[in-house]
């Protein structure tokens, strides 16, 4: 019972004291927020709240608050009274990272207490992470790092995540001590690209950085070359042989090296030139290195294109290069032992040890070769740096060579003098002095200098000669002198230069030059020079030499010639062409159109002339008073297919007949073959009248080619003589033609021609006509339309056996589509026979119709 | 007003699935050729048998000059070279992503059948055993990384390719070549399967290089479209068929 009671004692005080204490710990107020992070620099406003049940106990309200940081209180202006229950407070300008701010009472009115408490904390948001990278270390999970940015002075997560694009990696966090990389916990895939980033965070803010997108293997830092080993070469003393195993990354990618090496001793290192290592490998030569040299090598790799890192460098290991010949010779002198006896000297002979860089190897021993003016060889062979023999009093020639493993080094020669050896030197005679510096450790530089015991002049002097010639200058060169003949030291040469009639001039030259120039010289002038050469004690001269300056200067004469040339060239041509331009017009006046009178007859103008047919601009362009200065033949073939039935024609024509090239007219000359231009002679009615008053033209027909080939058409040409043309004279094979075939009027040659021009559009003035009627033209159709009622009444007998012959003709031209119009035409040519009947047969004077000549 | 709502789903549904494309494609590579000498390079790589036959001959036991003479490829198992060479080329990556995921779960069900790297016996074997399991996983996370590739180049190809859902095949779907073979069976035709493995990426290996060789049709990066060329190659047909590995349903 006892027990009980005790225990219900204990009990009731354990509640009375866990009340109390409850009460204790109750605060009287509140603060918000409790637990704040507020940016540096920033403003943060607190609100303390009170409980009314401390308001009342305390008998307090919000005018009773007091704010404090830490010990201070912070000013009542920095309060607001929100309400009974609570005042806030603002705090400007934060810039303490930790502070402790209380909500405080005063109690009746002065005791202060505290009611609430909390702990602003400030700092700073995360900076967006820069300059993230990764590495992956070879046979290592990949690592990337990265510039946090400025202190938050606020816990900060770091988180990197990294993703495919098919999958998501898990994230990598970063420890605390190391917040700026971290490693990631799967193995790279290489070639496989892959996104990265990273996350920082803190109770500020979160930022991401940029996304770096990447293939791992771009990424790679491989192992070290392992196993590095140098060997040298027997045969070359200049190389050393690397060889190391590369790791296993070059079964994935290729690898690029860096070579570096070093004497041993030396602090720099030389490189391989890079682009001797780009490329996977696994040993290598290095070249030009010194012989019996110890190197030290090291090695590292990368990715052959670059990207990624450099592997750490391999261990260093070093090799000996093999040796070589001794590259130089021992440094030599002698020593003469003043005591020598009669006869015999003894001469200590003495040289420096090879430094190793000359040696290049070990040296083995030395080879000395004394040599007597004209005596045997003595040979000693000497490990030691000296010799001392004993000789006799002769000249002696002493050679050393050091010797290692490979070979020897050049001779080393020395002269030991004989022993009464005595200077003598001449005079006027030049001498090289050199002295040799004997230092500790080897001689030095030998300096040298030429000298003359006693000069004297040139025992010759200079031999001048013209290097080049011109109008008014000259240039000399010479020859130095040489040394036997110089006798002292040159100072200077003086050139003396003259003419025939003129003073002597001379001008001085320094010593050093074998060229000067004369000038103001004059032309066309022979000159006299001579050249002399002095020393300190007089001069000589030199053989004269003589020149004459040309009378022009190089290029003059061509430069007058050519323009002159040139322009005369112009003249002609521009003469010629004015002449082409105008001959015309020379011709006009120079060989004007002479009508002879005893051959003129009365013509006759046809009182129907038509009007102009098939009038062309060009026929306008001679409508003036000087058309017979014009001859124009026209010639349009109507149907190409009948031209050979046209040359079938031309060559029965010509059987029988030579060419018509020989019977042109004399005077005016037929134009047979001689108008490339064919065209149709045109004139006005009137101008042709008018001609004919003054000159009378002919056409006459070339039937054959020029030189007997044949013509692919046929030719009309027009005589521009004013002349009067005999018929046979023109056409003598008409003639013939007549004679043979009808005997009759003589017409039927003409008619021929006619007929076998029927292809021609237009032709010769004295068938113009005709020709018209051959055309497809209408109107010149109706031309012999009014000819026939010209000739009306006259018989047509006569004509019939010409029809014939022109049938046979016209069937073998097959241009005429024509042929009722043909037809016709013969008709009419033989009407025109008959109608030519009466005229006189030596020639055929004509009238100028439109576009042709009329028979009269 | 459930229409709006519906309407605004599938928005923000259509949208969704852009942002999740374009940010599926952020790491792959946009030029034709530096994926290409990826895939290259990594067929070129896993075609080895040290990079996962080896491996897993030791694991099983199975590292016997006898035995290797017996570990040859099952004619069928994989397509090949021949076939591959005349498929187009979106064909030719369905095929190949099919034939590794078919591995994958392969190589998933050998790994759950090992124990753990930390119960190898004792230290020296332990050590090589623990060295071989490590390329086990990382040969899965090599298949992983190629298959990735090849999602990645049908994409610059304008494939239309469900990233999350890359192959059809069924899980185990490839049928053991005897009903209830033994233990020892089993760990010959994983070889044999193995074996055949290396072979096929050798082969794909060969394709890309041709593809580098040929005139290239996915030299730009062409929005996804559906192709005609592939349209019929993908069709169910007899050829299709037998071009995709064994248990792998033609797509």
């Amino acid at each position: 019972m006892s027990v009980l009671q005790t225990w219900l004692v204990q009990a009731l005080f354990i509640f009375l004291i866990t009340g109390s204490i409850g009460v204790l710990l109750d605060p009287c107020g509140r603060i918000n927020p409790e637990s704040p992070v507020v940016q540096l620099g920033s403003n943060f406003t607190a609100v303390c709240v009170l409980k009314e049940r401390c308001m009342d106990y305390f008998h307090v309200n919000a005018n009773f608050i007091v704010w404090k940081m830490g010990h201070f209180t912070i000013p009542k202006e920095q309060y607001t009274i929100i309400n009974r229950t609570a005042a806030s407070v603002t705090l400007t300008d934060v810039t303490s990272l930790n502070i402790q701010l209380t909500c405080n009472i005063l109690t009746f009115g002065q005791i202060e207490q505290n009611v609430y408490g909390i702990t602003l904390i400030s700092g700073l948001p995360p900076e967006k992470p820069k300059n993230l990278n990764c590495i992956v270390n070879e046979g290592k999970k990949m690592m990337c790092y990265w510039d946090p940015g400025r202190e938050t002075y606020l816990e900060t997560n770091f988180t990197l995540k990294s993703e495919w694009a098919t999958e998501k990696f898990a994230d990598c966090k970063t420890k605390r001590d190391t917040p700026t990389s971290c490693t990631v916990d799967y193995s790279p895939v290489y070639f496989v690209n892959m996104e990265v980033w990273v996350e920082a965070a803190n109770a500020l803010g979160k930022v991401t950085s940029d996304h770096i997108n990447f293939d791992p293997v771009d990424k790679v830092k491989p192992n070290t070359p392992r196993n590095l080993s140098v060997s040298n070469s027997e045969e070359l003393s200049s190389i050393l042989k690397l060889t190391w195993i590369n790791s296993n990354i070059k079964n994935v990618i290729r690898l690029k090296y860096d070579i570096q090496y070093r004497t041993k001793g030396a602090s720099t290192w030389s490189q391989i030139p890079p682009e001797d290592t780009a490329s996977t490998r696994s040993s290598f030569t290095v070249q030009d290195l010194k012989p019996f040299t110890e190197y030290v090598f090291r090695i590292r790799c990368m990715k052959e294109d670059g990207k990624g890192f450099w592997s750490d460098w391999s261990e260093e290991a070093s090799g000996i290069t093999y040796e070589d010949r001794p590259s130089n010779t021992p440094s030599f002198w002698y020593k003469i032992d003043p005591s020598h006896s009669h006869g015999h000297r003894s001469v200590q002979l003495m040289w420096k040890t090879l430094p190793p860089f000359e040696a290049n190897g070990k040296i083995l021993g030395y080879e000395v070769t004394l040599t007597r003016w004209k005596s045997r060889l003595q040979n000693y062979t000497v490990n030691d740096t000296k010799l001392t023999v004993n000789l006799t009093n002769d000249r002696y020639i002493v050679t050393l060579t050091a010797r290692n493993a490979v070979g020897r080094s050049d001779a080393s020669v020395l002269t030991i003098p004989a022993c009464d050896f005595q200077g003598y030197l001449a005079e006027s005679k030049c001498y090289l002095i050199t002295v040799t510096p004997v230092y500790a450790d080897g001689p030095g530089s030998p300096v040298s200098i030429k000298a003359y015991l006693k000069q004297a002049p040139p025992s010759k002097g200079p031999t001048v000669r013209t290097k080049k010639v011109g109008k008014n200058e000259a240039v000399l060169e010479w020859d130095q002198l040489p040394v036997d003949v110089q006798n002292g030291f040159i100072r200077n040469y003086t050139i003396f230069y003259r003419t025939n009639i003129g003073n002597e001039t001379a001008v001085n030259v320094d010593s050093s030059h074998t060229e000067y120039t004369l000038s103001s010289l004059t032309s066309d002038t022979l000159y006299m020079v001579r050249m002399a050469a002095y020393t300190d004690e007089g001069g000589k001269d030199g053989p004269e030499f003589t020149f004459t300056t040309p009378k022009f200067a190089q290029g003059e004469i061509e430069a007058i010639v050519v323009p002159v040339c040139l322009a005369f060239l112009l003249t002609t041509l521009l003469g010629v062409l004015f002449c082409f331009n105008k001959r015309d017009l020379i011709k006009k006046h120079i060989w004007p159109n002479v009508p002879d009178p005893s051959k003129s007859h009365i013509a006759q103008w046809s009182p129907h002339t038509p009007p102009r047919h098939n009038f062309n601009p060009k026929d306008q362009m001679y409508s003036d008073g000087n058309f017979t200065d014009v001859s124009v033949v026209e010639i349009e073939a109507n149907d190409k297919k009948s031209f050979p039935e046209d040359l079938k024609s031309l060559e029965l024509f010509k059987k029988e007949k030579v060419s018509t090239e020989g019977h042109s007219s004399g005077i005016g000359g037929s134009s047979c073959m001689s108008s490339s231009r064919p065209s149709i002679s045109s004139s006005d009615e009137n101008e042709s009248a008018q001609n004919t008053s003054s000159t009378v033209q002919y056409s006459t027909v070339v039937h054959s080619g020029y030189r007997h080939q044949v013509p692919s058409v046929q030719v009309f040409s027009r005589s521009e003589s004013t002349q009067p043309l005999l018929d046979s004279e023109e056409r003598p094979e008409d003639l013939q033609l007549v004679d043979n075939v009808d005997g009759g009027d003589g017409i039927l040659p003409r008619q021929q021609y006619f007929k076998q021009n029927c292809s021609q559009q237009e032709t010769s003035p004295d068938i113009s006509h005709f020709e018209r009627s051959n055309q497809v033209s209408s109107v010149n159709e109706e031309d012999f339309v009014r000819l026939k009622q010209q000739i009306s009444g006259i018989p047509q007998s006569c004509g019939s056996g010409q029809m014939k012959m022109f049938q046979e003709v016209s069937a073998a031209d097959a241009f005429g589509p024509d042929t009722e119009g043909q037809g016709e035409r013969f008709k009419t040519a033989g009407m025109e026979a008959v109608l030519d009947e009466g005229m006189p047969k030596s020639y055929l004077p004509q009238t100028v119709r439109q576009g042709g000549y009329m028979p009269q | 007003m459930p229409t709006q709502t519906t309407g605004r789903t599938l928005l923000s549904l259509v949208l969704g699935l852009l942002f999740a494309s374009m940010a599926a494609m952020g790491s792959c590579p946009g030029d034709f050729h530096v994926l290409l000498g990826q895939l290259q390079k990594q067929a070129h790589a896993m075609q080895d048998p040290s990079s996962l036959l080896d491996p897993y001959m030791r694991i099983q036991g199975l590292d016997f000059p006898q035995l290797r003479e017996h570990c040859t490829e099952r004619p069928g198992t994989f397509p090949s070279e021949g076939a591959l060479r005349g498929l187009g080329r979106r064909s030719f990556l369905r095929t190949l992503d099919a034939t590794l995921g078919l591995v994958l779960r392969r190589l998933a069900a050998v790994q759950q059948q090992l124990p753990e790297a930390g119960r190898l016996g004792r230290p020296p074997a332990a050590r090589l055993r623990a060295q071989d399991l490590e390329m086990l996983k990382m040969a899965r996370l090599n298949i992983h990384g190629l298959r990735n590739n090849i999602f990645c180049m049908s994409r610059l190809l304008g494939s239309s390719w469900d990233a999350a859902e890359p192959t059809q095949a069924a899980p185990g779907t490839s049928p053991p070549p005897t009903p209830d073979p033994g233990a020892f069976q089993r760990k010959l035709e994983g070889c044999r399967f193995l074996r055949g493995y290396h072979r096929v990426l050798s082969s794909a290996g060969q394709v890309f290089g041709k593809w580098g060789k040929s005139p290239s049709q996915g030299h730009r990066h062409r929005p996804p479209r559906a192709l005609p060329e592939d349209a019929s190659r993908a069709r169910p047909s007899r050829r299709g068929r037998r071009l995709v590995p064994r248990g792998q349903l033609p797509r």
